[in-house]
């Protein structure tokens, strides 16, 4: 294996959204959003990252893109390398980008097509014809030179997105991370989102971080999978055995949970983890392993301790007092 | 007059146009619907094909300036729904056909506790009946709603604001409100599809639920495929404002006839692998100038001539399992 | 491979000449839709002919006004005080001044009242606002509301007649008094639009790409304030002419023999109720400028209005 083009060593995010206490002996209230997460993406795969609400996977893509700054670790950009309280370089802005989950709003309503292409192209690229290099983005991405002058309600939701797309593309990019691009889309035009997605992945040599909850989908197009819980990952494999093999209780509690469309994919799913209990809030992690709440399997010292990463080999690692290091 | 085989709720050819700067959306174009009491029947679109419009037409709750019904009845219990009076109306509201929307926050008045929140449904349907009710005695009712959907410590709950709830509490909450006035019909749009997978797992399971041990019928409606094939026993396919394709909920995924339904099913990413299907080639039609003929021709890859023409009527074609397409019928009359 | 447009506008099949026929055609069915939003609610269309109506008159009054003299300096003591009649349609006033006209006239200085101040203040109050609401809990967030809120504490009309008094009382300075007590509301509005805009993901994908403050702030966010921002000139427009009469009423404002709607008000209300021409019709005219932009302004807002159906 080659190096990877983004490694994150140990992300934290915290976020303080309160004080807690009387004047004069305040606490600060932490969300803990990400608590020590670690990952690399090599050139031109796609590491789908999945989690639900709560899960902090939001929030490491918007670190990685750099809305965010780290509270600590490391994000590694090919030579270039970041840590808390460093300026983003502006290479990185031009190399690392964003599709955001709703097209409604990730469009300035106010703006035409044209405008919203030519953001990046102004900060970016220098180059005079600003005009001809729209025309090609949207050519790209399969829509016609005359979507320029329309405003973004004259769109499809679908399209809406084609365009975020060919906005991201448009500082050529080598990491694309996707944050939930195709669901609020309907089925059949997430089909040719994804499609057109795969399709500029490999025209662009591109690498992608793609965060989704539908894991029917993630089968189908990551090449790795890691899944988040409450700031942590908690599973990494590649897609086939996280399916076929999922080892971590949430993993097979969040398999067993999708609506499905066929026999076959029901005799996948892991024997019924039922979901139970609610999702804890991340201002207030349990204690110990922070799934044990839920956990159907859990044991006495889950309570206590947080499990620390066992490589299952074949680049699966889980991260459970189920699979003890060293057992 | 209602017997065991008439019924429960009918809507026949019904059509609804909005007016709208540039001419007239013809978004409902001939919806032809039929339940009977005890079903779950699914109504499977994608957005903009008319189910939310159908559903709205059926409560009554269109804005009628813009929008306009140019024909169509809707029967519940034999009565057209089209032609009621206010005080009519509002009996068949609520005990008659409840709804749940999608997003449940939005659903909920943020500024009211869940319990005012539920007394006043439950007082306001009591008095649409004529009976008065003490405050104790809606408390209680609001009560046993909430323990109904499996919500813990009830009494903390109404006194609680929404905010203070999860998502999946607060759609477990609409789903007591809208179940407190012991609805026939309970339509719900969407459910879950703003909550995570885990917990809209857990709603569905609930309404499923719900739904057996009080045999009540339901419509879901729905863009999500496999919410529809976990929770329903028959399924009508809409596209761009007519029904394509009904059947029994197995038959559907089993052998889907029309090609929209084929295409439809065909996108949905399998748990298995696969790949990713290419999609159904084109976008949905504009509805101020909407094709001629089978509104989806343009984008079916079994056109022929006469699809462009003529309008398709739907057509039993098998056990229960009616079709609008002409790939399967040249102009019969409907018989669902 | 590098993402770049060398070789394709050659093969594209599109010229600079249709490109350019694009641009005209979008912009001509923008602008027939914002027409039709406008002129959904009739009375809209009543405000914009009122406010049309009057700026022209106010405009060509020298050339409308059946006696253009009787702006300035003129008396006749003679026909002072007479009702309506074919020769003077609004009737005469106590020197005997053409009612009419003086009003046509009196419009002038209000409608200039009211251009002048709003473009005086809404400038530096658009973008006190914009400046206020990106740096969000920053310390320029709380230099300038503080700022804001300091100007907002004195009670409007007190402090434009402190002003107005300590200067020399004339129409433009009475406008400056105005001026310096109406920025406010343009930072407040802007602040708390712009606090609420800095979070949407339009926004975000600006920052993250490395866009300039300047960018931000003027061609991401400015434009999304632009709805309430004209709908609310509009409705100051009648408010800034109401408060300009009432400083000329109390003698602050244009000065006689100029005539100003105010002031004609204040001279008439002696008369009433017998000679009541003299200060009703001022005063009406008063009222339907103000009708006028307040229907004007529901019409522009909804215009802006969201088009999600």
């Amino acid at each position: 294996m080659t190096q990877p083009i983004l490694s994150v060593q140990d992300l934290k995010k915290y976020f303080v959204v309160g004080y807690s206490g009387i004047p004069g002996n305040r606490q600060p209230i932490t969300v803990k959003a990400v608590d020590g997460v670690s990952f690399e993406i090599y050139s031109g795969e796609t590491l789908g990252l999945v989690g639900e609400s709560g899960s902090g996977k939001s929030t490491v893509a918007y670190t990685v893109v750099g809305m965010y700054q780290p509270t600590a670790g490391k994000i590694r950009f090919k030579d270039i390398e970041i840590g808390a309280g460093q300026k983003r370089p502006k290479e990185l802005q031009k190399a690392i980008q964003i599709v955001f989950q709703d097209p409604g709003s990730s469009l300035n309503p106010r703006q035409n097509i044209k405008q919203i292409l030519e953001m990046p192209l102004r900060v970016h690229r220098k180059d005079r014809n600003r005009l001809e290099m729209v025309i090609y983005l949207l050519e790209i991405v399969g829509l016609p030179p005359e979507a320029m002058y329309k405003y973004p309600r004259m769109l499809s939701g679908g399209e809406k997105q084609i365009v975020g797309i060919a906005r991201a593309l448009a500082t050529n990019p080598s990491l694309v991370i996707l944050d939930e691009p195709t669901s609020a889309l309907d089925v059949s035009v997430q089909a040719k989102t994804i499609n057109l997605l795969l399709q500029l992945q490999k025209q662009f040599d591109l690498s992608y971080l793609f965060i989704t909850h539908d894991l029917s989908l993630m089968r189908n197009v990551a090449s790795r999978v890691a899944i988040m819980y409450l700031g942590k990952i908690c599973e990494v494999a590649n897609t086939a055995d996280f399916f076929q093999q999922p080892l971590h209780p949430y993993t097979q509690m969040l398999l067993s949970s999708i609506p499905v469309v066929s026999e076959e994919e029901e005799a996948l799913r892991p024997q019924k983890v039922i979901s139970r209990g609610e999702i804890p809030s991340p201002v207030n992690i349990p204690k110990g392993c922070s799934f044990h709440t839920r956990c159907p399997f859990a044991m006495p010292h889950c309570s206590e301790v947080d499990p620390v990463f066992t490589d299952m080999g074949n680049g699966h690692s889980v991260r459970c007092h189920l699979y003890p290091q060293g057992g | 007059m209602t017997n065991a085989t008439t019924p429960l709720l009918e809507i026949k050819d019904l059509a609804v146009n909005f007016t709208v700067y540039g001419g007239e959306l013809r978004v409902l174009d001939g919806v032809n619907f039929r339940m009977f009491a005890g079903e779950r029947v699914g109504l499977v679109g994608e957005t903009g094909c008319g189910k939310t419009t159908t559903m709205k037409a059926v409560l009554r709750v269109l804005p009628m300036p813009p929008a306009r019904i140019p024909r169509g009845e809707i029967y519940f219990k034999g009565n057209d729904i089209l032609k009621m009076k206010d005080s009519d109306l509002r009996l068949v509201r609520g005990q008659g056909i409840s709804m749940i929307f999608q997003d449940p926050t939005a659903a909920l008045n943020p500024v009211f506790t869940i319990g005012e929140q539920m007394q006043a449904v439950i007082q306001s349907n009591a008095q649409d009946s004529n009976l008065s009710l003490s405050r104790q005695k809606s408390w209680e009712l609001a009560v046993s709603a909430l323990k109904d959907v499996a919500l813990a410590d009830p009494e903390r709950l109404l006194k609680s604001y929404p905010i203070q709830l999860s998502g999946g509490m607060r759609q477990r909450v609409c789903i007591a409100m809208a179940l407190s006035t012991n609805p026939e019909i309970l339509i719900a749009d969407e459910p879950g599809t703003s909550l995570d997978v885990t917990i809209q797992d857990q709603i569905l399971r609930l309404l499923r639920d719900l739904v057996e041990s009080r045999n009540m019928s339901v419509i879901l409606i729905t863009h999500t495929l496999g919410v529809v094939r976990e929770l329903t026993n028959r399924v009508y396919v809409m596209y761009a404002g007519s029904i394509v394709e009904t059947a029994e909920t197995k038959s559907i995924f089993s052998k889907p006839l029309h090609p929209y339904t084929q295409g439809l099913i065909a996108t949905v990413p399998r748990l298995t692998g696969g790949g990713i299907a290419s999609g159904i080639p084109g976008r949905i039609p504009d509805y101020r100038n909407p094709p001629s003929g089978c509104r989806f021709h343009p984008r079916c890859p079994h056109v022929m001539d006469i699809c462009k023409v003529e309008k398709p009527p739907l057509v039993e074609v098998d056990q229960n399992h009616s079709v609008a397409c002409f790939l399967y019928s040249s102009s019969q009359k409907v018989n669902q | 491979m590098q993402v770049s447009a060398n070789s394709n506008l050659n093969q594209s099949s599109l010229s600079l000449e249709k490109i350019k026929q694009l641009q005209r055609a979008s912009r001509r069915e923008e602008l027939g839709r914002n027409w039709y939003k406008f002129s959904r609610n009739p009375i809209s269309v009543v405000g914009l002919f009122v406010v049309v109506s009057v700026i022209l008159l106010a405009i060509f009054a020298p050339y409308v006004a059946p006696y253009p003299a009787h702006a300035g300096p003129f008396t006749d003591f003679a026909n002072a005080k007479k009702p309506p009649s074919p020769a003077h349609w609004l009737g005469t006033d106590q020197i005997g001044r053409d009612i009419l006209s003086r009003i046509l006239f009196g419009m002038r200085s209000s409608l200039l009242m009211g251009v002048v101040v709003l473009s005086l203040v809404v400038p530096p109050g658009v973008l006190l606002g914009l400046l206020a609401g990106y740096y969000h809990n920053t310390w320029i967030d709380t230099l300038i509301m503080r700022v804001t809120d300091i100007f907002l504490a004195v009670p409007p009309l007190v402090l434009a007649l402190a002003v107005a008094s300590v200067l020399k009382p004339n129409l433009w300075n009475s406008m400056m008094a105005v001026s310096l007590m109406w920025w406010p509301w343009y930072t407040r509005l802007v602040y708390g639009l712009a606090t609420a805009l800095r979070n949407e993901y339009f926004v975000i994908a600006a920052e993250v790409t490395g866009a300039s403050t300047a960018h931000i702030l003027f061609r991401e966010i400015f434009p999304n304030t632009i709805s309430p921002i004209l709908t609310k000139i509009s409705i100051d427009i009648a408010w800034v002419i109401i408060i300009g009469s009432m400083l000329s009423f109390v003698g602050l404002g244009v000065q006689p023999p100029e005539p100003s709607l105010g002031t004609m008000i204040a001279d008439g209300a002696k008369y009433l109720p017998d000679q009541w021409w003299i200060a009703v019709f001022p005063a009406l005219a008063i009222v339907v400028i103000v009708l006028g932009f307040n229907l004007l302004g529901d019409g522009i807002r909804d215009m802006f209005a969201s088009e999600e159906a």
